[in-house]
């Protein structure tokens, strides 16, 4: 995503109603990403410390968010973990 | 039919649809383009519009996603989204409305609304942010139209309540649903034993698939020992066993099975009819479930359950249509 077009292309305020909506598709991808990254995380043997980690938020808000979401044949690690 | 009623099975399976189609695209929040699917595989009036119209659930689920990836590419973007999958809503947890869509489908059953499908409908088409409009935009047809349509087709057509039928002595249930794909393969598969865990969820396993499916012949099977998100099911060891009978089949379109417990003396066996008619788009499929009452005393103190006993006719009948559309998707 380096691509030097973004930055002109994005800048490009002209039309913010469909600016806007572009935004919200791009929240829509980005959360299909995060569960696809958390379930890989899961599957590598990452703990959801460490996923909160590198995420950026805290281990509870990455277990509260995801812990019910993820497929449920990825076995997660223990608590303390 | 109670508005009640109809509001909250409208809105319980628009959810599921809705939520069964943001998990194939691996999300877990079912937003206004999900309702929008839901809408499309619909079994009442809505559905119908949409589908005369030509949409079907192939188009309608490109048309979502070219919307987003162009939507994106507005941004500068050249991402998109990941390539969707096969549904797991009923093997994961944690699903959600987001706020607008939740909002929405509240408002179409608000004074003076139906809240059936078609109310949900008009409320997405007029929906503020534009999206639903441009989706449609790229199925060829507009708002306006889609009104039009919905205008001219809404009669009163939920019938999907598990009241009516009154056999004497049997409890019986009936709802429709609406298979996006032609007769013959909805037939090919409610005719085919070893497709029954797919939509019976009380059978796990079926042997002796093989045997060739005449009116009369047996199989056995076992309940399923684990929900589809893999919790283990409990169950006392005498309704472990099942029995399968197909019952009746007229071909094109009406076969009936029997599900029954060997092991349990004096069990009574539940009786599955499912009647298939030719509709736009697709297979509108009746459903209707039944077995006798109970005798005696025990039936007797059965009768003030009744209401609580529709509502979970109600509830296994929308298991087993839910399920056969998701087969299809």
């Amino acid at each position: 995503m380096e691509s030097p077009r973004i930055a002109t292309v994005a800048a490009d305020t002209s039309d913010p109603k469909a600016g806007l909506r572009a935004v919200a598709s791009l929240r829509v991808l980005a959360d299909t990403l995060e569960l696809r990254q958390v379930e890989a995380a899961l599957r590598s043997g990452m703990s959801w410390q460490e996923i909160a980690d590198s995420l950026g938020v805290t281990r509870q808000a990455a277990h509260k968010k995801h812990s019910k979401r993820i497929d449920p044949a990825i076995s997660t690690p223990r608590r303390n973990r | 039919m109670n508005k009640l009623v109809r509001a909250a099975q409208t809105s319980q399976s628009l959810s599921l649809a809705a939520m069964e189609e943001a998990s194939r695209v691996g999300l877990r929040e079912a937003d206004i383009d999900h309702l929008f699917l839901a809408l499309v595989i619909n079994d009442q009036s809505a559905g119908r519009a949409l589908r005369e119209l030509g949409i079907d659930i192939d188009s309608a689920r490109l048309a979502v996603e070219d919307q987003h990836d162009a939507q994106l590419t507005s941004l500068g973007i050249e991402a998109s989204f990941p390539e969707a999958g096969r549904i797991v809503f009923h093997e994961t947890d944690g699903y959600e409305w987001t706020r607008r869509a939740r909002d929405l489908i509240a408002k179409s059953s608000s004074k003076g609304k139906s809240g059936d499908a078609a109310a949900v409908l008009r409320e997405l088409v007029a929906e503020p942010s534009g999206l639903i409009t441009d989706i449609l935009g790229r199925l060829g047809t507009t708002s306006e139209a889609l009104i039009e349509r919905l205008d001219r087709a809404d009669s009163p057509s939920m019938k999907s309540m598990p009241l009516a039928a009154k056999v004497k002595g049997r409890t019986t249930g009936t709802i429709e649903t609406f298979v996006s794909a032609p007769l013959d393969d909805v037939w090919a598969f409610l005719t085919d034993p070893a497709r029954i865990p797919e939509w019976e969820p009380s059978i796990g396993t079926l042997d002796q698939t093989g045997q060739e499916a005449m009116p009369g012949t047996v199989w056995e099977g076992t309940a399923p020992e684990s929900y589809p998100d893999r919790r283990p099911v409990k169950i006392k060891p005498q309704f472990r066993r099942r029995s399968i009978e197909l019952i009746a089949v007229h071909q094109p379109d009406r076969v009936a099975w029997s599900f029954g417990y060997p092991d349990v003396a004096r069990s009574s066996s539940i009786l599955i009819e499912f009647t298939l008619a030719n509709a736009t788009g697709g297979t509108q499929v009746q459903i209707s479930r039944s077995w006798s009452r109970r005798r005696g005393w025990r039936g007797l103190a059965a009768w003030p359950l009744r209401p609580i006993q529709k509502f979970l006719v109600w509830i296994t009948l929308f298991q087993t249509g839910s399920a056969i559309s998701r087969a299809f998707r």
